[in-house]
């Protein structure tokens, strides 16, 4: 019998995010509920400009990189 | 930012909408003259030598480029006769009036311009005559936001001054003026200090000016809220204290944020922490009304509050503006420090809800969380020295040992909930996720204050740090990095609150030092003391200081490994409360890292399996991070590591080999 793996993508190594067709970077960081004003992000080590991050696709299973650049009180 | 399509002398560039046209063009490899456009400064189109024509809807045009923003689909046309004639008598009239000053030659030159026939009694000889440009203004009142120097006088009298004609005692010789002056108009005397090479600091310092005047506003708003700006993104990543660290996050949190602070803030101005410094992030509120205490009913002028003070408030449960500008006054004026104040207050709090005290004890204070006027109560007679407020003064230390020994709580239950390491009260973060985090709060040399070592988005959001190995590095660098400019005097801030828009050319790793803002500390030094500084030098130099603050440490008898060892609550869910609110994460955690089922079984059982993990967890970190400072596994430096750094003294030798 052949499973059918889950349409899945990874982000940061770690947590894994189930895909949609159509998602975008918007879409990850949303579901992540990350809303940084430092943030770096890179799709299968592509780096995503911010003005794209709503119209960048985001295959599946892919490998999402979002870095939050630590700053703080 | 949409984009919309350009064209430029037949070519077509996609520019961001609302940005200006000069960049733009420049892109294409077109020479625009300018005298007063800046890169990073608000450009003006005072000059006029920008202008280019533009042709929108069938009109056409001529702008001054530098500031004319793309709002549609234009066709630009930088070279016409029209754009040369307008240049070239323009270029004409500026070598008439200074006919020496060389950034004037070059730009007529490029006009196509060599003479002028505009030679009259205003003509300044002078090579570096001020030719009006505004740069120095423009950056007095956006680098460092003082609005120091202006423009005065109308038509032919027109000249820069400051107010009155007079030199204005606001103005701290940041230089910045002199920085960006395409003349040499505005002379600098270097004569402060007497550091060795000031044009190097000088260079690097204005980078950091630009970064502040033309990144901050889409980075951190540190001009704006100054610190507090994170209070919002700490509760939305279950990261804000609240109830004594029980909890991450609150719905109440709105109520004191960036947004609701804004509105109540009401300088946006430096208010003297470092006069000059062009990110000015200490913030202010005017005519504050106190509401309690010896100065009741007094308008005052409240410092603040920072992200820290903003948190211990949120850490008692009192979410509202008005107590924490109080309790900040009061804190400031009474020489109390709001983090450990918040942290002890919160401590009490929830030991007088668990029954540990009541209101008898507490001198009738009903300290519950949120308990707004009887915290300012507490606050009093911890001033005064009076009573259970005494106590309170002492910290959560005096608290624990006190009240085990009256017998009111299990001594095991207090240690778990009681925040502090070394003796001093944790300051305000959640670090339950973050195994670095818990670390670099326990493990820092001055117990759990935040400055040695903040990792917890690093370790616990991007996992950029995610085996034990890499976790010891973190602990090893960044305490040293931030030791060591704060042994410099150099500002943590400017470090990392703001960002360079290219800092993604990094790698991530070294994404999170931010290299380019290292480098210009370390030209900072360079130019000050003449010396050339890398990362081994500045670690070398760092950890010098930082093992003797271990060994001094242990002198007081607080260097050993137990004295690294956290609370529970900054390690886990100590209550069943506590865990029960994040039951998925925890459940999840036992599920894919222990491999424990925790179907079926009780909270206490859960918990007690959580526990054991997060406790060996910790202690292996531990470990990692003493063997990579080169401490034993009791956490005393080596000797070998002493030598290493030339500080095998025999006074420190006699430290690490104890009585």
């Amino acid at each position: 019998m052949r499973v059918e793996k889950p349409p899945m993508i990874v982000v940061n190594n770690r947590d894994k995010l189930d895909w949609r067709e159509g998602m975008t970077v918007q879409d990850v960081l949303n579901a992540m509920r990350f809303d940084y004003a430092l943030i770096v992000v890179s799709v299968n080590g592509a780096q995503v400009e911010k003005d794209a991050f709503a119209t960048h696709p985001v295959p599946d299973g892919a490998s999402v990189q979002v870095i939050h650049i630590a700053h703080g009180g | 930012m949409a984009q919309i399509n350009v064209i430029i002398d037949g070519k077509t560039a996609a520019v961001a909408a609302g940005s200006f046209l000069l960049p733009a063009i420049r892109s294409l490899g077109i020479e625009i003259p300018t005298l007063c456009f800046h890169k990073d400064l608000t450009p003006t189109g005072m000059c006029r030598l920008c202008v280019v024509e533009v042709e929108s809807r069938g009109k056409t045009r001529l702008v001054t480029s530098c500031n004319y923003p793309v709002r549609e689909e234009i066709a630009v046309r930088t070279g016409t006769p029209a754009v040369a004639k307008h240049r070239e008598i323009l270029a004409e009239m500026y070598l008439g009036r200074w006919p020496n000053v060389p950034i004037v030659k070059e730009v007529a030159a490029k006009c196509g311009v060599n003479s002028s026939r505009f030679r009259s009694a205003i003509t300044d000889e002078n090579p570096h005559a001020c030719i009006l440009c505004g740069h120095c203004v423009r950056a007095c009142d956006e680098f460092i936001q003082e609005r120091i120097l202006d423009f005065a006088g109308r038509g032919i009298k027109r000249h820069l001054t400051m107010p009155y004609g007079e030199v204005d005692p606001r103005c701290v010789g940041c230089t910045s003026c002199a920085y960006v002056c395409p003349t040499g108009a505005i002379e600098v005397n270097d004569d402060l200090n007497h550091p060795v090479d000031p044009q190097m600091i000088r260079d690097h310092g204005m980078k950091i000016n630009a970064e502040m005047a033309t990144l901050d506003d889409k980075q951190c708003c540190m001009r704006q809220v100054g610190t507090a700006n994170i209070v919002g993104v700490m509760d939305r990543y279950d990261l804000l204290p609240v109830h004594n660290y029980r909890f991450g996050s609150h719905p109440d949190t709105p109520r004191i944020d960036m947004n609701a602070l804004k509105k109540r803030l009401t300088q946006g101005v430096s208010d003297g922490c470092w006069k000059g410094c062009s990110m000015a992030c200490a913030k202010t509120v005017d005519n504050f009304e106190l509401q309690t205490g010896p100065y009741r009913g007094q308008k005052v002028c409240v410092d603040g509050p920072e992200y820290e003070t903003a948190a211990a408030c949120s850490n008692m449960g009192c979410f509202d503006l008005d107590f924490v500008f109080e309790f900040n006054f009061y804190c400031d004026t009474y020489a109390i420090d709001t983090i450990s104040a918040g942290t002890t207050i919160a401590f009490v709090m929830e030991c007088f809800e668990a029954g540990v005290i009541d209101k008898t004890y507490s001198g009738g204070l009903e300290l519950r969380f949120g308990a707004c006027a009887d915290v300012l109560e507490l606050l009093h007679r911890m001033a005064r020295g009076e009573g259970f407020g005494a106590d309170v003064g002492k910290g959560v230390r005096y608290l624990k040992e006190k009240w085990a020994r009256e017998g009111r709580a299990d001594p095991a239950y207090l240690q778990d909930i009681g925040m502090e390491v070394k003796g001093l009260e944790y300051s305000e973060y959640v670090s339950k996720e973050s195994l670095a985090q818990q670390a670099g709060y326990a493990m820092a040399v001055k117990g759990p204050q935040h400055d040695e070592a903040w990792l917890i988005f690093m370790d616990m959001v991007n996992n950029q740090i995610p085996s034990f190995t890499d976790k010891a590095y973190a602990l090893y660098y960044f305490p040293l990095w931030r030791t060591w400019f704060g042994l410099q005097g150099l500002c943590k801030i400017v470090w990392n609150d703001v960002v360079p828009a290219d800092n993604k050319k990094h790698p991530p790793q070294a994404a999170a030092k931010i290299p380019d803002h290292v480098r210009n500390y370390f030209k900072f030094f360079e130019g000050m003391t003449g010396k050339p500084l890398d990362e081994k030098m500045m670690l070398a130099q760092s950890a010098r200081a930082h093992n003797l603050q271990r060994l001094i440490c242990r002198m007081l008898g607080k260097g050993a490994r137990e004295d690294d060892m956290p609370p529970y609550r900054a390690v886990g869910p100590v209550t069943k409360e506590e865990y029960e609110s994040r039951a998925e994460r925890y459940d999840k955690q036992l599920r894919d890292l222990i491999g424990f089922d925790p179907a079926g079984k009780t909270t206490e059982e859960k918990m007690q399996a959580l526990r054991k993990f997060r406790m060996g967890q910790y202690n292996k970190v531990v470990d990692a991070a003493y063997k990579a400072r080169g401490w034993d596994e009791n956490g005393v430096p080596t000797i070998e590591r002493l030598k290493e750094l030339g500080m095998d003294l025999p006074e420190l030798v006699a430290i690490v080999k104890g009585p």
